[in-house]
């Protein structure tokens, strides 16, 4: 079955190298029938591969469910106790497995963007395609040499290592995959971009067949974020979800950039400008996914992601410097053609924000990148490596992250090209009211100037998210007749992107919350205890009961079992295990969690007269922060849902704001 | 006699499940030596020969006692087992990893692993580490084996089959013994996958060339 695994992927090269090569020839000569059946088997080919990798991963699933040790990665990455749902992620637990994964997705990226585009233009779709097939090409070239996952033992063991204990958690079923998708998803705008530079079609219709492109491979990379931040809540016991960890700002980066990208999108698709700004953004959002890639697999930068690491570092820097250069040339020989066909009217308009908003987005983004490649840098340049910590990072994003969110209210209420003085007071006015109120009433109650501005802006561009609905449904239900509640459910359907953004900005406020919550009111004890012995952590009476042997399929340790008494009363089992295969001990944490706060408990020692040291957390509101993932998820399947009538005059009817429609321009 | 004991002996043994592999530098020349080693090609099945080898080391007098020693297998060795005597400690890319024992005397080994093959023939290239006494080569008479380093012996009959022995003595540690041996059964679970592997480039092929299949149909 290796074999068999091998060569799928050996062909998969082949394929994608002739494909890549077909689709530009064919492209070139288009119009006689050679040209029209090069392209024709191009298409045929990007369709084969992805059904080459399909084969090629289902082998190599197939083989980690029958515990096949003779292929190196299954040995490295299963064993015979491994549960069946590890066994699964182990498929891209591990470097060459997660390689194939990537590759896989981009296979069936192409075939779906090969399937749908192909008919409807193909002089723009078969360049494209065959970026995305150049881009398969590399990773098909990684996975048959220095990466491949069917490599076989010349003498198999009896049983496998299994997989790093890390990643026996849930959340490895979401986490990665979503992140790959997103990752992977972003090569389809760039070779897309890249396909509309060498054709010289970088028109308002370009950007709009980018748009679910990028709204999907968006999504994917924010909601595998939210999911890193739940598995690391849940499994790594240091008590927080997001570390700034390198590969953790991998993935942030370019989703900054690519948020920026998708507000900057609407700003060439009304008025026409911003094409370069916009193909600019592409370019790096893409280049930035590689460079994550590139960081999350070669150890360049200490992780808790080693486990990924190997030697394929120089290839993603020869991979990244060939996407950079290239796109760049490409980008400066066609720039002519990226010329504005529009220009900023006022700065009191919605383009206006959204400029300043992609500011900002590039703003955090680039203070992010040199926040994590600081330890490289000081290396290069000192010799030793400095690294800036989680401080430096609070210190530049969350003031960066607070105009955000005001360009965010301030954005709803402006409409496109300008607004006037007199319309913009009115529209604030309930808006900075509930921001001004919520401060007032929070300066009373908490006494902390940062988080009361932060929430107090976090209100005013809720509440502005909240006068968009409301305005929608009175308009609704005023001509119509309808019930509030049924006119702002059809007001939303009928102007899903819209409505479905403001969800997602509501999300994101949300989640704004959370985060506030849990970074300035978070509270830390490190506590020994004796069986018997109780104490008070915050509203909780808690009593440590003792130790008790926990045993998995694959590790050994202790638990404690702790009694937290009062209202409801419930009991608490942080585990401490270990992994005899990777001679690791992994401390498991034990969350109670309510919408107020979380209490997080870690087993961290326990001595041989059955005295435990614990550390303890109170986090505030981290509960809304998954409940922020959710509504993002919500918002962004909203925005992107196909409209009933895909029209043109109904696309800009639903990207159309209120205030335009209320003074009919 | 003691040395066709051995061999009779490792004939009739079972395989026993102890695993090792392996590559590393070996230790000097000088400090073991092997009066013989025995290779026994057992059969040839699913793509494979089984081997197993017959051995002894000597620590050579005067060098430090309790020493490591590496005993390359021929590339593309797998599965290999210590069945009896010295147990291997581990294994390197390649080589086997021994620990000689402090004291006189040889110290035997029986080791099983067998070696991949495609199509009808087989090389097996065995590296010559330390001074070594003699070399046999044991295959059933159904193989026709070549080897420019080793002669034909005498053939033996055991348990009622016909051995074929090639063999040769005093080899010079460096010395590289290339075995040829064709006439083996074709593997029949390669044949399915190579029939798969065809199948699946014939498909691709298809699919490729589909366009100028369809406009010829439709020229026809």
């Amino acid at each position: 079955m290796a074999e068999l695994g091998e060569a799928a992927l050996r062909l998969g090269f082949f394929v994608a190298l002739y494909a890549a090569v077909a689709a530009f020839v064919g492209a070139h000569r288009r119009g006689n029938p050679d040209g029209e059946r090069l392209l024709a088997s191009s298409r045929n080919g990007v369709i084969v591969l992805a059904g080459l990798l399909t084969l090629a991963l289902s082998l190599l699933a197939w083989a980690f469910f029958a515990h096949d040790f003779s292929i190196a990665y299954v040995a490295r990455n299963n064993s015979r106790s491994t549960p069946p749902l590890y066994t699964l992620t182990g498929l891209w637990g591990g470097q060459a497995g997660s390689l194939l994964f990537w590759t896989w997705l981009l296979a069936l990226y192409s075939a779906l963007f090969a399937l749908r585009r192909s008919g409807k233009d193909p002089l723009a779709t078969y360049p494209a395609v065959g970026i995305l097939m150049g881009i398969a090409v590399f990773f098909l070239f990684l996975l048959n040499t220095v990466e491949d996952p069917f490599a076989r033992l010349p003498n198999p063991p009896q049983d496998g290592r299994g997989l790093n204990p890390l990643l026996e958690d849930p959340g490895m079923l979401l986490h990665p995959p979503l992140l790959y998708l997103g990752y992977v998803g972003f090569a389809v705008p760039y070779a897309m971009g890249i396909a509309a530079l060498l054709t010289r079609r970088v028109d308002r219709h370009w950007v709009q067949t980018v748009r679910p492109w990028a709204m999907s491979a968006w999504l994917a990379l924010g909601a595998g974020m939210v999911a890193g931040g739940w598995w690391a809540y849940r499994t790594l016991g240091w008590g927080g979800y997001w570390g700034w960890d390198p590969v953790e700002n991998s993935a942030l980066m370019p989703w900054l950039v690519g948020t920026a990208y998708l507000h900057s999108a609407m700003v060439q698709e009304r008025r026409g400008t911003l094409a370069a700004w916009n193909m600019a953004l592409l370019i790096l959002t893409f280049t930035l996914a590689i460079l994550g890639t590139f960081l999350t697999r070669t150890g360049v930068v200490l992780s808790v992601h080693s486990f990924a690491q190997s030697a394929v570092g120089p290839y993603f820097l020869g991979f990244l410097a060939v996407v950079l250069l290239g796109s760049i040339g490409l980008y400066l020989w066609r720039l002519e053609d990226l010329r504005s066909q529009g220009e900023l009217e006022s700065l009191a308009s919605r383009e206006c924000a959204f400029l300043l908003n992609n500011v900002l987005f590039l703003g955090t983004a680039s203070a992010v990148l040199l926040g994590t490649l600081f330890p490289v840098l000081t290396e290069a340049l000192q010799g030793s490596r400095v690294s800036v910590g989680a401080p430096y990072f609070v210190q530049v994003v969350a003031p960066m992250g607070l105009l955000l969110i005001l360009l965010m209210g301030l954005g709803h209420v402006l409409a496109w090209r300008r607004t006037p003085l007199p319309e913009l007071v009115v529209k604030l006015r309930w808006p900075v009211s509930l921001g001004l109120g919520t401060s007032i009433a929070l300066a009373v109650l908490l006494r902390r100037p940062l988080v009361v501005l932060g929430l107090g802006v976090v209100s005013f561009a809720l509440g502005s998210v909240l006068q968009e609905y409301h305005g929608a449904a009175t308009r609704r239900s005023r001509t119509t007749g309808e019930l509030y509640l049924q006119a702002l459910w059809r007001a939303t359907l009928r102007g899903r992107r819209r409505y479905g953004g403001y969800l997602v900005h509501a999300a994101f406020l949300v989640m704004v919350v959370g985060i506030i919550g849990s970074h300035a009111y978070v509270t830390e004890w490190q506590v020994t205890l004796a069986p018997g012995e109780a104490l008070q952590i915050g509203r909780y009476p808690l009593t440590y009961r003792g130790i008790v042997q926990a045993q998995t399929a694959t590790a050994r340790g202790s638990a404690a079992v702790l009694e937290v008494q009062g209202g409801k009363g419930f009991w608490l089992r942080p585990t401490r295990m270990f992994y005899p295969s990777f001679q690791q001990s992994v401390s498991r944490p034990a969350v109670h969690s309510s919408w107020r706060e979380d209490l997080y408990v870690v087993l961290e020692n326990v001595s041989p007269d059955g005295k435990a040291t614990f550390r303890i957390w109170i986090n505030p509101l981290v509960r809304w922060i998954w409940l922020g993932g959710l509504i993002f998820l919500l918002g962004v399947g909203v925005a992107v849902w196909p409209e009933a009538r895909p029209t043109e005059e109904g696309w800009e009817r639903a990207v159309m704001p209120a205030s335009e429609e209320a003074m009919g321009s | 006699m003691r040395k066709r004991g051995t061999l009779l002996l490792a004939i009739l043994l079972g395989v026993a499940p102890l695993a090792v592999q392996g590559a590393a530098p070996g230790t000097p020349q000088e400090s073991v030596r092997i009066p013989f080693r025995i290779v026994l090609v057992q059969r040839a099945s699913g793509g494979a020969l089984q081997i197993r080898e017959v051995l002894a080391f000597v620590p050579v007098l005067g060098s430090p006692q309790g020493k490591t020693v590496l005993l390359p297998l021929p590339p593309g060795a797998r599965e290999v087992s210590g069945l009896r005597g010295l147990r291997p400690t581990g294994w390197t890319e390649g080589a086997v990893i021994y620990q000689i024992p402090e004291g006189p005397g040889p110290v035997e080994t029986v080791l099983e692993y067998e070696v991949p093959y495609r199509w009808r023939k087989a090389t097996l290239l065995y590296s010559v580490p330390y001074p070594t006494g003699s070399f046999d080569l044991f295959a059933p008479s159904t193989l026709n084996v070549e080897s420019p380093q080793l002669r034909r012996g005498s053939p033996r009959a055991i348990r009622g089959e016909r051995i074929q022995r090639f063999t040769a003595e005093q080899l010079d540690p460096g010395l590289k013994v290339t075995i040829s041996l064709s006439g083996l059964p074709l593997p029949t679970g390669g044949l399915a996958v190579r029939g798969g592997i065809l199948l699946m480039a014939l498909a691709v092929a298809v699919a490729l060339a589909a366009p100028w299949l369809r406009s010829k149909e439709r020229g026809t």
